[in-house]
């Protein structure tokens, strides 16, 4: 079957709508939701659960019920119900439950719904309770005022970002029939707008702003996102009563968190804590670090796991509760809940060229901070928790409640008892008391189980089952020539059957040689590894221009630039030693004779024709790096300065030669050094190797190490070899747990071209490279499983990772259980290597690009939600989400469906997924 | 064979079932061309607007030149209408000369002292004032002598370049560079280009163009370009493409001594020639998002993102967003989008001697994002406008406070006061505080005036004018289309 022919196939399956019965959605473009109870004609007289969306291409609100999916019809019953707002390009919606009064009942009473536009000042009020007016409309609609006006509040700028919550008081109490939409605005503005339900005997409503002017503060911060913690107020104690509305109300409704990239009360970037029971206006802001930049925000209240092996999450498919005693339980989860703040860092604030891993950072209100790592409590300096590697960036963070009526067991659909708890599914089930939902720019909607700060993965890093961290293949030198090979560890086994059968080998240059390569669960990444003798470095591998200059005694000065001075262009920060060039590396001058203006009697080698005696093209004029110099004015990168290259170890024919003729230094090309002076040309760089070239030492080389994704690497030295392994492995290890003494050791991190130091030589270079290294090595996912068998074999014996991942730390006491069982801490990848001679009649010399490539596994895939695509696949630009509760009201018999998310996306499609449940229980509301 | 990591350019893929497809319009454009002129299509009416897409702008004689592509091929070829852009007067228009330019043309540009830049004195042929239009289906670029005459309907005769190029077809996009060696380039962006790579011809204006024209192709990898933005102050030339297996890149040529052929017509950075950048995903950092058109800030700035310091130029990239389930199931792009944003782009210089694109906004704006235009506006940053083809919308962005501040979408009765599909932007500084943008409209054949108060771009509003029975109407140019 031709590709078009799938194309169509799936175009005609996209037609069926396996989302929704009734009128289609006639969704375009919608970008924002909002839960609400209201009124509407398809349930009469009833107050109900909806979904708002802002379909923004239709300038217009629609209305869909989440407890079946299908739209609120218009009068016309052949399309959804449409709300027009004032402004078009509707963009943001909000709502929120008003504070309860003892009568009429609190089910009675509709909630809070405003709209924003695009590029709107406007505040837009949608009703939502019964329409008692002439035209006593029946459904949702634009509220207006006596005049027909629409009850909008001038916010006086564009909002950025809008939320809505009930209103409290000094005291934090919750006031009765009063709620406010709070937006953030451009230029660092809050605007508060306070609405007030009125009840009477027989109804619930009107709705109305108490004021027509929004009440403003100057932040001082520009505030990209807001949250309100939404975990419901009987989380802590478990001890919860909720009514149908799912959720009841929040646990900690004075508090409202906002993201920024700007600093926060002067010089803190993280999160802002603005505590509502202040004066609207002027609420107190404090700040909680969260050492970078933000700009998403979420917040929520639960039971963290245990730092125990208990912790794990393996065998947890069934809570361990003691129902008359919840908080003894001695399970997998701390007996009391802890506020938590969630923020998504800024992406270009972080990584591997900052201090600070990327991802979701986990704060802790309470101490104003990153919360400390658990495993490493009162260090000293104080230990932080990683942020919850993301594996694509989030376009929204949207935590979950636990559903009001939850599942015995991760496989339960009959047997609800277990509030807070709440399944999830991903490689496998697992219970646990939160998860945060992320929309993500690779289209796909990622969760994490907040409980163990960590994304769930498809598979498991540590297993018995599927493909856990390893290395997954290894290409040998595979020559007749010296090999490189890796050294067996004296101690240790790190992996598999090898020894078995291998027990005697101690340098294996074989494919063998995958079982000595450690790799740690969590640290590991998907990647490509090459062990290179005078291989390039990564980023000079391709050509970069340069010019060349005379530095005297012969010499030559390179700087990689095109002109000079202050109107350089293609300027290359050579002096950075993050890009790992050393003195001792090689330059490879890539001359051809139009370079040079195509003189009769040109001097160098022309390495855009072939050599007729090989058929390969000429090899480039090299020169040997002596020195590494910083920038200045006319070199603004910094420059090399060259003599000329030693020469290059190879093989011609069966041969091995250290050759000069026509490699390296070109001695058959005795004027070309010199002609050099002035040129412009391209460039690349390799690594020096370590040593003389033409040595038969097997010691001390240097391969250069690279990592296809990650980046260089660093070098990894050759040691002599023993009969029965390497009592000093690793000798290479490419790990982050040096990285804050190395920085603190670098006076040039971050990086500035104009204000580098003198006293920074080459070997406080090579400090700063080892830093540079250790950044791109960091922690990528915290892994929360060390045995994937059942506890009496993990606890007894730990054969499974004590087999394969050494570097775990194990429990010694008594009651393993209970003990604190810290992730696994250790190199992304590790080894001993050193030089094999084939045989004794072989060459000697180590050739050029000897090699040997390795491949490595991380054994995690995030777990993710998806279907917005035509053919159900990923889908595009997914916007916020909303969650809503099926099991809140048995009436519904939904109990099996739980907590649902809403999500999104701009190709008319509203998505809706659950963790709970598999992707294939994935709706698409078109 | 040693393997080496990183630095793949993505060239050389093989031939696929995109590749036909793309070879494949060309051709089927050209018979179409072919049978409508072999039908004696009446000749191009220079009063009309028909299907005006493009537009420039000579600011000397305040003309404003529209190009009409004539997408139905109702007539033997398209033009260039010119009208008087300082005029008040809403229906016809102050209609002037104009020149005959192929159907289904590309994009225009003006040329005269003031964007030649330091290339506008005498060099060879190059003699500005002059407007280049590229000519798709002739592979030809188009010299039109400026100013046009006044006269409604009366011809100017244009200058034909040959592009002749080999691997390409359907010259679209446009750009002008004059760097340190002060040689005056037009570069012209191919739609089609065999097995999808991009290729860019750069012309040397000083060449005489009926003589021969100094042209290179280059190929700029898999990817066909669309728009291009001048960075003098890096020598830097970039430019927007195509998505191609879900890659939409936002790539750059290193001017320098400019790209150079070498044996076998192939432009080689190994000897000297320029160096075309593999460039930075779009599609990375949001699926199914594929720049569009792209233009740069007026002003450099201090730098805000990724750590960097000093001061750096921004990018603003319509962005068009479509259905990347579809196109990886189908192997081709979806022809329709699905959605489309304005990008705000920092381009610091990294450390490796390219920028280090770092993105500071992700707006959306409808389906079908178009034309970017920017309003400088003296110590703040830009306003930037920003049409919606598909969604009949004209954005303004504020790049000063971060935020779209005003959007003009349909009227209180559903109608697109732009018109369908506004298309291309040209504005003018009216010297009262308020900047004045000409939007054409693509489907409804006029252009209108929108007045932008730069101090209060949220009160933008579409302009008026007073009809021959004294209403305020909107000022709105059609010139003697019926």
């Amino acid at each position: 079957m031709t590709r078009r022919a799938l194309a169509l196939a799936a175009l005609a399956l996209a037609a069926c709508n396996k989302g929704s019965a009734g009128p289609a959605f006639r969704l375009a473009e919608p970008s924002s939701l909002a839960v609400f109870w209201g009124i509407s004609h398809k349930n009469p007289g009833l107050l109900h659960p909806y979904v708002a969306v802002a379909n923004t291409g239709q300038d217009e609100l629609v209305v869909f019920d989440p407890v079946d999916d299908s739209t609120v019809a218009a009068p016309i019953d052949i399309r959804p119900l449409s709300i027009p707002t004032p402004d078009p390009r509707p963009a943001l919606v909000a709502s929120a439950r008003f504070g309860l009064t003892s009568s009429p009942p609190a089910t009675d009473q509709p909630d809070l719904l405003v709209a924003v536009s695009a590029g709107a000042t406007s505040l837009q009020l949608i009703r939502t309770w019964a329409d008692t007016s002439a035209a006593a409309n029946p459904d949702p609609g634009l509220a207006v005022d006596a005049n027909d006006s629409p009850l909008s509040v001038d916010l006086g700028a564009e909002v950025i970002d809008l939320r809505a919550m009930p209103e409290v008081d000094g005291t934090g109490a919750i006031v009765p029939d009063r709620a406010w939409a709070v937006a953030s605005l451009i230029g660092g503005t809050l605007a508060v707008v306070e609405y007030q339900l009125t009840e009477t005997s027989d109804s619930s409503g009107p709705i109305a702003p108490v004021s027509g002017a929004a009440t403003l503060q100057d932040l001082g911060f520009e505030a990209l996102s807001l949250a309100v913690d939404p975990s419901p107020s009987g989380n802590a104690a478990m001890a919860v009563t909720l009514d149908q509305r799912s959720g009841g109300y929040p646990q900690n409704p004075y508090y409202l968190y906002a993201a920024s990239l700007d600093p926060i009360s002067g010089s803190t970037y993280g999160v802002a804590q603005l505590d509502m029971r202040g004066t609207p206006g002027a609420w107190p802001v404090r700040a909680i670090d969260a050492h970078a930049p933000t700009r998403l925000v979420a917040a929520y209240t639960l039971r963290e796991r245990q730092t125990s092996y208990r912790g794990g999450y393996i065998q947890e498919n069934a809570p361990t509760v003691d129902d008359t005693d919840l908080a003894a339980d001695g399970g997998d989860f701390n007996d009391t809940a802890a506020s938590r703040v969630y923020a998504y860092l800024d992406p270009q604030s972080c990584g591997p060229k900052t201090a600070v891993a990327c991802g979701v950072a986990v704060l802790d209100p309470a101490a104003g901070d990153v919360l400390e790592d658990p495993w490493n409590p009162g260090a000293s300096p104080k230990q932080y928790l990683p942020p919850m590697a993301v594996a694509a960036q989030p376009l929204a963070l949207v935590p979950g409640t636990p559903p009001a009526q939850a599942p015995s067991t991760t496989d339960s659909t009959s047997d609800f008892e277990h509030y807070p708890y709440m399944a999830i599914i991903a490689g496998g089930s697992r219970i646990t008391t939160g998860v945060l939902v992320m929309p993500s720019a690779d289209g796909r909607i990622y969760y994490a189980d907040l409980a163990r700060w960590e994304l769930p993965g498809n598979q498991y890093e540590v297993a018995t089952f599927g493909v856990e961290t390893q290395v997954t293949a290894f290409r040998a030198s595979g020559s007749d020539s010296p090999q490189i090979a890796l050294y067996k560890p004296a101690v240790e086994p790190i992996y598999s059957n090898y020894f078995a059968t291998n027990t005697s080998a101690a340098l294996e240059p074989s494919s063998l040689a995958a079982a000595f390569v450690r790799v740690t669960p969590g640290f590991t990444p998907d990647d490509l590894w090459s062990v290179t003798y005078q291989g390039y470095l990564p980023d000079f591998v391709d050509d970069r221009v340069a010019e060349v200059e005379d530095a005297g005694n012969g010499q030559l000065r390179v700087a990689l630039q095109s002109g000079s001075g202050s109107t350089a262009t293609q300027v290359v920060n050579v002096f950075d030693p993050a890009y790992g060039v050393r003195v001792g590396d090689i330059v490879e001058l890539r001359t051809t004779p139009i370079l040079f203006g195509n003189p009769p009697d040109y001097a160098c080698p022309d390495v855009s024709q072939t050599d007729p005696s090989t058929g390969t093209y000429f090899k480039a004029i090299e020169g040997k790096i002596v020195s590494v110099d910083k920038p200045d004015a006319s070199h603004p990168g910094g420059s090399l300065v060259l003599t000329t290259a030693d020469c290059v170890p190879l093989k011609l024919g069966i041969t091995p030669t250290c050759e000069v003729l026509t490699y390296g230094p070109w001695t058959s090309k005795p004027g070309c050094w010199a002609e050099l002076r002035g040129a412009s040309l391209p460039v690349r760089i390799r690594a020096g190797g370590g040593g003389a070239p033409d040595d038969t030492a097997r010691d001390g080389k240097d391969l250069v190490v690279v990592a296809t994704d990650a980046g260089y690497m660093g070098r990894a030295t050759t040691v002599s070899g023993n009969t029965q392994g390497d009592p000093n492995y690793p000798s290479f290890s490419a790990d982050s747990a040096s990285e804050a003494a190395l920085v603190a050791l670098c006076p040039l991190m971050p990086f500035d071209p104009l204000t580098v130091p003198d006293s920074c030589d080459e070997s406080c270079r090579r400090t700063c490279e080892q830093a540079a290294i250790a950044r791109r090595v960091r922690r990528r996912h915290l892994v929360s499983a060390y045995c994937a068998q059942d506890d009496t074999t993990c606890t007894s014996n730990f054969s499974f990772a004590d087999f394969r991942f050494p570097s775990f730390v194990y429990p010694t006491a008594s009651d393993p259980l209970a003990e604190p069982y810290p992730p696994p801490i250790g190199p992304a990848i590790a080894f001993s290597v050193g030089v094999y001679t084939v045989a004794a009649t072989a060459p000697d010399l180590l050739v050029r690009d000897t090699q040997i490539l390795i491949t490595t596994h991380a054994g995690y895939v995030p777990s993710s939600r998806y279907g917005a695509g035509t053919n159900y696949g990923a889908g595009a630009r997914p916007f916020g989400a909303v969650t809503f509760d099926r099991s809140a009201d048995s009436n519904w018999s939904k109990q099996g469906d739980g907590v649902r998310f809403y999500v999104p996306y701009v190709g008319n499609t509203v998505l809706d997924v659950s963790p709970s449940h598999f992707n294939s229980d994935t709706h698409v509301l078109r | 064979m040693t393997l080496t990591a990183r630095g793949t350019h993505g060239y050389g893929s093989p031939l696929s079932v995109r590749s036909l497809l793309t070879r494949a319009s060309p051709l089927a454009l050209s018979l179409l061309l072919a049978c409508a002129k072999a039908g004696l299509q009446p000749a191009p009416k220079l009063d009309w607007l028909h299907y005006p897409a493009w537009m420039a702008a000579y600011a000397d004689q305040d003309q404003l030149l529209v190009v009409n592509i004539d997408q139905d091929l109702a007539f033997s070829d398209g033009w260039v209408t010119g009208f008087d852009r300082g005029s008040d007067t809403p229906g016809t228009g102050v209609v002037l000369g104009g020149a005959d330019v192929p159907n289904v043309a590309g994009k225009i540009m003006v040329l005269d002292p003031a964007t030649a830049g330091a290339c506008s004195g005498a060099f060879g042929q190059f003699q500005p004032p002059l407007a280049l239009v590229a000519g798709r289906t002739e592979s030809a670029l188009y010299q039109i002598p400026l100013p046009l005459p006044t006269t409604p309907g009366q011809k100017v005769a244009s200058n034909r370049i040959g592009l002749d190029p080999f691997s390409a077809a359907e010259p679209y996009g446009l750009a002008y560079t004059c760097g340190a060696d002060l040689v005056p380039r037009a570069w012209v962006g191919f739609q089609a280009g065999a097995g999808d790579v991009g290729y860019v011809s750069q012309v040397d204006l000083r060449a005489n163009p009926i003589t021969g024209a100094d042209v290179v192709e280059v190929n700029v990898g898999i990817g066909t370009p669309r728009s291009f933005a001048y960075d003098a102050a890096h020598d830097r030339l970039y430019f927007t493409g195509k998505e191609y297996l879900l890659r939409g890149a936002l790539r750059w040529i290193d001017v320098g001594q400019g790209c150079k052929t070498f044996d076998g017509g192939v432009q080689d950075e190994s000897q000297g020639g320029c160096h075309v950048d593999v460039g930075w995903d779009l599609g990375a950092v949001l699926r199914g998002a594929e720049p569009n058109e792209i233009q740069l800030s007026s002003d450099v700035s201090p730098c805000t993102a990724g750590g960097y310091t000093g001061d750096c130029r921004r990018a603003y990239i319509s962005v068009r967003i479509y259905d990347a389930d579809l196109a990886h199931l189908s192997g081709t792009r979806p022809s329709s989008d699905i959605g489309g944003m304005l990008w705000v782009v920092e381009l610091p210089e990294g450390g490796l001697g390219r920028p280090d694109p770092q993105v500071v906004q992700m707006l959306d704006v409808g389906v079908t994002a178009g034309d970017v235009h920017v309003i400088p506006r003296a110590g703040q940053r830009d306003l930037v406008a920003v049409t919606v083809l598909d969604d009949g919308l004209l954005w303004l962005y504020d790049d000063e406070s971060g935020t779209m501040v005003k959007v003009i979408g349909s009227n209180a009765v559903g109608l697109p006061p732009l018109g369908h599909k506004p298309t291309a932007i040209v504005s003018k500084d009216l010297g009262n505080g308020v900047v004045r943008l000409f939007v054409s409209s693509f489907e409804d054949h006029f252009v209108t005036a929108v007045d932008v108060p730069v101090a209060d771009p949220s009160a933008a509003q579409v302009a008026t004018g007073t009809d021959g029975n004294g209403n305020v109407v909107p000022l709105r140019w059609k010139g003697n289309t019926p």
